[in-house]
Formats: structure tokens, C-alpha cells, sequence
């Protein structure tokens, strides 16, 4: 183990688990969020103690009348009136003191204890850091290799998450638009899909972007032996909700413009319709029993001297008009859980043309249908061959997370998610949110999440958010993230031992959610356009029109 | 050129010098050669090769009839035939601030171990030894005093400093950047802030 001795301990920091150093840091590596240790001696011998850096100020730096010249160097002057040493700047570092790795334990423990005045700090080597920052070993069963630490050599000190916390008890992915989410989530996929996790993983995609994750199937880094991991796109045309799984929550929520006597209507004819339905033992219902239900919640007002025949007609005109031409609800069809979950396979849901309101519907019924699932498994209330028996955990990624739990407004699909997130975990159902507004994200969905991939973020607004959801991540590194750039992240949470500043990895799949070329495609289309006018002679009035003004000029 | 002897001194690194008067050294010293800011060698002290180097940062007169205004015997016509030691005692001293010294040819800034005695012989220092003092081995100014001097509680240090990098400045034509950032610090600090 190679040890670099970087500065001298000067004594206690502002908090009781922090301390201060002196150093020159002559090689810059005082970097915030950098790892550094000091021996710690005592009756169980020397243990190094490992920190963070956590504040970086300077305490001697050249006088402001050094720099008045950008042609000569502060270092110039200082050397011609007799300060020789090249080196002049000093800095006073503040470190947040993790603990000493204690192995069995699998965890840091901090001893209380910090350094004396005077003590040697060390920057911890990076082969050491390997062996302490992860929990996982790299490409060992239940290991996600996401990136490397950001304030070594790429590479040096992978970062390694572990899959089986990953997996539940939840994780987020926050970043501002471009900083690279979507890139993350596809290694994250990939760690997941790879020989030694194959997982089981759903990705809910409103933009169309994962379909590239296809790539896996024929990338030899994915197959071993027999394995080699399936992806299934459902394009948004595929993607059905059968009727009988909406609950009447839904089909309000789905109809939002219904006014008070409609909605006790539907209630009404709702439950005489699954009240019958449970009669003849059938879970099964279509729009038409819907409708029979109504016209008979219609014909008992009647008998009861009511007219309620407009609203009647009003419903069922609302329900006709919302269902019948819609493409994703459908009488007889749906997604069936066992083919949208299998280990090794990465199913992508593609949303993308379908209505806001529509995705949370689907986002919603699938996610309860699921949890049924796990917990009718778990429990043994579904044996094999049942619909609902799904023997094994599951991870679902949803894409645009404030979309289905936003902070803002009360959806279809945010009880659900809420559930999950508190109870998932017991049943093997792990979420991933992916958003780039945290503070349009619900707080308490937010909070549930135990591991967290923060990326770049301006917004303040977002920065407050995720400083009061997230308890995991220091103030030290969330002031890092608006300096942070495309790629880089704040790993923090249960996956991994400690926060980390990471550089995540290349992907081995094609990335799908690039941006769009506006230049190059304003030019493709303007040379067509071009061609196109050529063909139908607006290009010449165009050319003597400019030749006028030319020969004008 | 010999310009005077020690006589005096304030500190150790302020001596005065008693300036040659007549019948004191076969070639009188004329005002220009101890000046203000004039660099002098004070010579070997130790005989194993160290001088002194120092800067004239003041001048006094000496008159001892100013404090005399009683009768006279001799006219001051008269004076060189009946009183010619009485001539004699008029003079010049110069203050001489110590900012180095030269070891053989090296030159060193700063405080020197060694003083100077009474008697010693002051000298100036011709524009190739004030370049050599201050130059490095790779002959770039250096100027290690200059701290030194700024640190003391002097009206006409910074004056003294201006003159010198004035001074200097054409000498070190690669360094005239770095010159050039001290003395408009040193400026700055001495006539603008002053006035402001």
C-alpha cells in the first residue's frame, strides 16, 4: 500500500465528527470529497481512521498587489524581494471523519477519537479504497460497477453498489436536464442484466429512449454459458390496460370533468356491476357491463319517479368518448405480469404516445397489479400457472418520476408508488425513480428512496428539495452539484458504504436519449426544402428575386 | 570612490558617515557621489572578505558656530590663518542604511552577522557592483532588502525604495515587469494612499 503523507492535523472542526488539517497540497489532491486517514493508536493498536474532505479554505495566499500585472507571475515578485520557495499557498482542510473499515462489520465505525495536533494525514491510497468504499466486489454476483471515483484516475476505484439493496430498497436518479440521467439509468440497467445479477427489470419509458438497451442481447459482455439477457420493447401501441383492472378511483380520475350526480352514478353502477361480477365468481368486466349497469342505476331512479336520463346519457357519452376509440384501454387484453417480468429480461414500456393522464393510469394499474402479485406470491396465495404468481423480486425504473408522484398534485398513480416504496421492500418489489425536478417530485417519495444518484442541478429550488429528502447526502457534497458536469455524479445511500463523487462508466449499449442536432436538421431540411421548390419552380422566383435586389444594390 | 569614514552609529544597520572635507582625502567627494539613494560599500570588516553594503538615505550639515554666537577673535576672513581646525569641524554626515553585504563577489540581502567599526571606510559602488548586488546567477533582479526596509516606520523609505527600482529598472530590462509591479505598489502605498 502506497501512502502519500498530504498535511498536518491543526485540531477540531466546526462539528465534533470533523477536523482540520494544514497542507500545501502541492499535487492538488485536497480536493473536496476526497478520502483521506490518520493512524489512530489505542489499545486495539493502529487502525486508520478514514475522513472526508468535506471544506477546502486558504490561510496563506499572495497579497492582492502580486496579481496586478497578468505578465508576471505572483511567484515572480515573491521571488525577487527574497521568497524563493515556489510553493507559497497553504490551505486549512476540513475533514468529516467516516471511521476505521471494520470488516466483520462490513461498515465504518467512528472511534470518537480525532487526531492530534500534529498528526501525519495521509491520502488514503486508492487500493484501499476499493477494498472499503464498496460493499460489493467488482463483477461479483449482486455487484452494480456504475462509474469510478471522480478525484483519482479513471478507473483507479470503481464504485460497486449492491444490487440486493438497490434493488430494495429503492433508488433515485436526479439530474438537470442533460447531465446525464438517462445514460446512468442505462449502465445501471446494464449492471443489472449483467451474467452474474440477471435481473428482473422494468423500465417505464415516456420518451422512447431505452430501446437501445436492445443492444445488450448481442454484446458478448452480457452472455455466459446459457445466459444471455432477453429485452423486450412494448412499443405504446402494445402497451394495453385491460378494462377490469381499473378501479373506480380510475375511471374518475380518468374522467375528470364528471360532474357530482355522473359521478355517483358511475359509483353506483361500478359496484352493482363487480357485486354481480363477484356473484357469478367472474373478476372480468367490459365497458358494456359498465353500460348495462348504469342503464339499470338509470331505469331504479326512474322507478323511483327520477329522472336522471340526461345525466345517464351524459355518462355514457363520457365513457364512450374516453374508452372506446382509446387504444390502451381495451376490453380483453392487458400486459400479463409473467411476461413483463422474468429474470434476465429487461422490459421497456414505451409511453411516449401516449396521453399524460393515460401513462399514469397505466403506470398505476400495473404497478397495483404487480404488488398484488408479489404479496399473493409471498403470502401463497398464488400458486403456479395463477395470473398473479410472480415467484421471484422484481425492479421497476420509472422515467420522469413527477409525472406519477409529483409534489404538486394528488395522482392515480402516486398511492401506489407511495405503497410500494414503504412496503416493497418486504416483498421484493424495488423502484427507481428518475427525475430532473426534485421539487416537483413528492417529498415523501423522495425520502423513501435509500440509495441516490445525484447529478448536476442549478435549480435552488431543487437543490432545498433534495437537501431535505435526502438525508444521506452531506451538505458538502450537495453544494458540489451545480459545479458538477455531464457524467459525474453523488452516489449516497444504502448501496454503498459512503457517499461518493463518481465518474460513471461508458456504456456498453448505444445511448438513445441524446439530444437533437437543431443545426444539422434545420439543414437537412432546408436542402430538401431546396429540392423540393427546385421541383415545383419557387426556387427560381426565389433566385431572380435575390438577383433584383443584388443588381438593386 | 572614497567618500568618508564611519563615525557613528544608530543601529546595526544604520551608520553615519563622516564625508571627507578638505585636507582630508586628496580628491573631495563632490555632493553627487553620496546622494540620496547612493549604494556604498563599507569596507572589509572582518579581513576575510566581507563588506558591508549599505544605501544613503539621509544627509546632515554640521556647523558648529550655529550653536557659537559669541565674540569672535578672528573675522571669518581670518579664520584659516588663526583658527583652521575650527574650518575643519564643519562637514557632512550621511546616514547609511545597511542592506547586505558581499561575501568576495556574492552578494547577500539582508541583515549581516558582522558590523561595521568607527573608522571604516566608506565607498561608493560603481553601476556594474549595483547591478551585480542585484542580480541572481541566472540575472534576475533581486532585491531581498526590500521587505526589510518596507518593515520600518520611515517617511523615507519608500521614497528610497522608488528611487532605487527607478534606478534599477533600466538595468534589468527582462525584469522591468516585475520592477514595475513593486514600484507602483510601493506607489500606491506612498503617495496615493496617503493622499486619499
Amino acid at each position: 500500500m502506497q501512502t502519500l503523507k498530504i498535511g498536518t492535523a491543526k485540531g477540531p472542526g466546526e462539528n465534533p465528527h470533523e477536523f482540520l488539517f494544514i497542507t500545501p497540497d502541492d499535487n492538488g489532491h485536497c480536493k473536496i470529497g476526497e478520502f483521506v486517514y490518520y493512524i489512530l493508536e489505542d489499545v486495539e493498536g493502529q487502525r486508520a481512521v478514514l475522513g472526508r474532505i468535506v471544506q477546502r479554505a486558504p490561510v496563506r495566499l499572495f497579497p492582492d498587489s502580486f496579481m496586478a500585472s497578468p505578465d508576471v507571475r505572483p511567484q515572480e515578485v515573491a521571488s525577487a524581494i527574497g521568497y524563493a520557495d515556489d510553493q507559497s499557498e497553504l490551505f486549512e482542510v476540513s475533514v468529516a471523519v467516516m471511521g476505521y473499515f471494520d470488516p466483520g462489520l462490513g461498515a465504518f465505525v467512528n472511534p470518537r477519537a480525532l487526531p492530534r495536533s500534529g498528526a501525519v494525514i495521509y491520502l488514503t491510497p486508492s487500493d484501499m479504497l476499493a477494498e472499503v468504499l464498496s460493499k460489493r466486489k467488482l463483477h461479483q454476483a449482486g455487484s452494480a460497477h456504475v462509474g469510478s471515483l471522480l478525484s483519482r484516475r479513471a478507473g483507479e476505484v470503481p464504485v460497486v453498489l449492491d444490487v440486493n439493496e438497490l434493488a430494495s430498497t429503492h433508488l433515485s436518479i436526479i439530474a438537470g436536464t442533460g447531465a446525464g440521467k438517462s445514460y446512468l439509468a442505462g449502465v445501471t440497467i446494464e449492471e443489472l442484466m449483467k451474467p452474474y445479477n440477471k435481473g428482473c427489470v422494468l423500465v417505464v419509458d415516456p420518451h422512447g429512449e431505452y430501446d437501445t438497451l436492445m443492444d445488450m442481447q448481442n454484446d458478448d459482455q452480457f452472455v455466459d454459458g446459457q445466459y444471455r439477457p432477453r429485452v423486450r420493447v412494448y412499443k405504446p401501441n402494445q402497451v394495453k390496460v385491460r378494462m377490469s383492472t381499473l378501479t373506480i378511483d380510475d375511471l374518475r380520475y380518468l374522467m375528470p370533468t364528471l360532474g357530482e350526480r355522473m359521478e355517483a352514478i358511475l359509483t353506483d353502477a361500478f359496484n352493482r356491476m363487480k357485486r354481480a361480477k363477484r356473484d357469478q365468481y367472474e373478476d372480468h368486466w367490459t365497458l358494456t357491463d359498465l353500460y348495462n349497469a348504469i342503464d339499470d342505476v338509470g331505469q331504479e331512479k326512474s322507478d323511483q319517479g327520477i329522472d336522471y336520463g340526461s345525466s345517464i346519457q351524459g355518462l355514457r357519452w363520457r365513457l364512450q368518448r374516453r374508452f372506446e376509440h382509446n387504444e390502451t384501454f381495451h376490453p380483453t387484453q392487458h400486459l400479463d405480469l409473467n411476461q413483463l417480468f422474468r429474470p434476465g429480461q429487461c422490459t421497456v414500456l414505451q409511453l411516449n404516445e401516449v396521453d399524460q393522464q393515460d401513462q399514469q393510469v397505466v403506470v398505476a394499474t400495473l404497478l397495483r397489479r404487480l404488488l398484488r402479485a408479489r404479496m399473493d406470491t409471498e403470502r401463497g396465495k398464488a400458486s403456479e400457472g395463477d395470473e398473479s404468481h410472480l415467484p421471484y423480486p422484481v425492479f421497476v425504473l420509472v422515467e420522469e418520476a413527477h409525472h406519477f408522484a409529483p409534489a404538486s398534485a394528488d395522482v392515480i398513480s402516486s398511492g401506489v408508488l407511495k405503497q410500494i416504496l414503504s412496503e416493497g421492500r418486504k416483498f421484493g418489489v424495488g423502484v427507481g425513480l428518475i427525475s430532473q425536478r426534485p421539487g416537483k417530485l413528492d417529498a415523501d417519495v423522495l425520502s423513501q428512496c435509500m440509495t441516490h444518484f445525484i447529478m448536476r442541478i442549478v435549480n435552488p429550488i431543487d437543490q432545498n428539495s433534495i437537501a431535505s429528502a435526502v438525508e444521506s447526502v452531506g451538505r458538502d457534497l450537495l453544494d458540489e452539484l451545480p459545479a458538477l458536469t455531464k457524467g459525474q455524479v453523488v452516489i449516497a445511500g444504502s448501496a454503498l458504504n459512503t457517499p461518493v463523487i463518481s465518474q460513471t462508466r461508458a456504456r456498453h449499449t448505444r445511448h438513445g436519449g441524446t439530444s437533437v442536432d437543431a443545426v444539422a436538421e434545420w439543414d437537412s431540411f432546408f436542402r430538401g426544402e431546396d429540392e423540393r421548390q427546385r421541383d415545383s419552380g419557387v426556387v427560381e422566383f426565389r433566385a431572380s428575386r435575390n438577383k433584383v435586389f443584388r443588381t438593386e444594390n | 570612490m572614497l567618500i568618508g569614514t564611519i563615525v557613528k552609529s544608530n543601529s546595526h544597520i544604520s551608520y553615519m558617515c563622516r564625508v571627507f572635507g578638505k585636507l582630508e582625502s586628496a580628491e573631495l567627494p563632490p555632493p553627487s557621489a553620496y546622494s540620496f539613494g547612493t549604494f556604498v560599500t563599507l569596507e572589509q570588516v572582518d579581513g576575510e572578505g566581507i563588506s558591508l553594503v549599505g544605501v544613503i538615505r539621509d544627509t546632515f550639515l554640521i556647523n558648529p558656530q550655529i550653536d557659537s554666537l559669541g565674540p569672535r577673535l578672528s573675522s571669518d576672513r581670518d579664520l584659516s590663518v588663526f583658527s583652521p581646525d575650527f574650518l575643519n569641524e564643519k562637514g557632512v554626515l550621511v546616514d547609511i542604511l545597511v542592506v547586505g553585504w558581499l561575501e568576495g563577489s556574492e552578494p547577500h540581502h539582508g541583515i549581516p552577522a558582522l558590523s561595521a567599526q568607527v573608522g571604516t571606510r566608506v565607498e561608493t559602488m560603481r553601476d556594474a557592483e549595483v547591478h551585480s548586488f542585484h542580480a541572481t546567477q541566472e540575472q534576475k533582479f533581486f532585491a531581498g532588502y526590500l521587505p526589510q526596509l518596507m518593515a520600518r516606520n520611515d517617511a523615507t523609505v519608500f521614497s528610497l525604495l522608488l528611487t532605487i527600482l527607478d534606478r534599477l529598472e533600466p538595468e534589468f530590462p527582462d525584469q522591468s515587469g516585475v520592477i514595475g509591479l513593486l514600484r507602483n505598489n510601493l506607489a500606491w502605498k506612498s503617495r496615493v494612499v496617503p493622499a486619499g
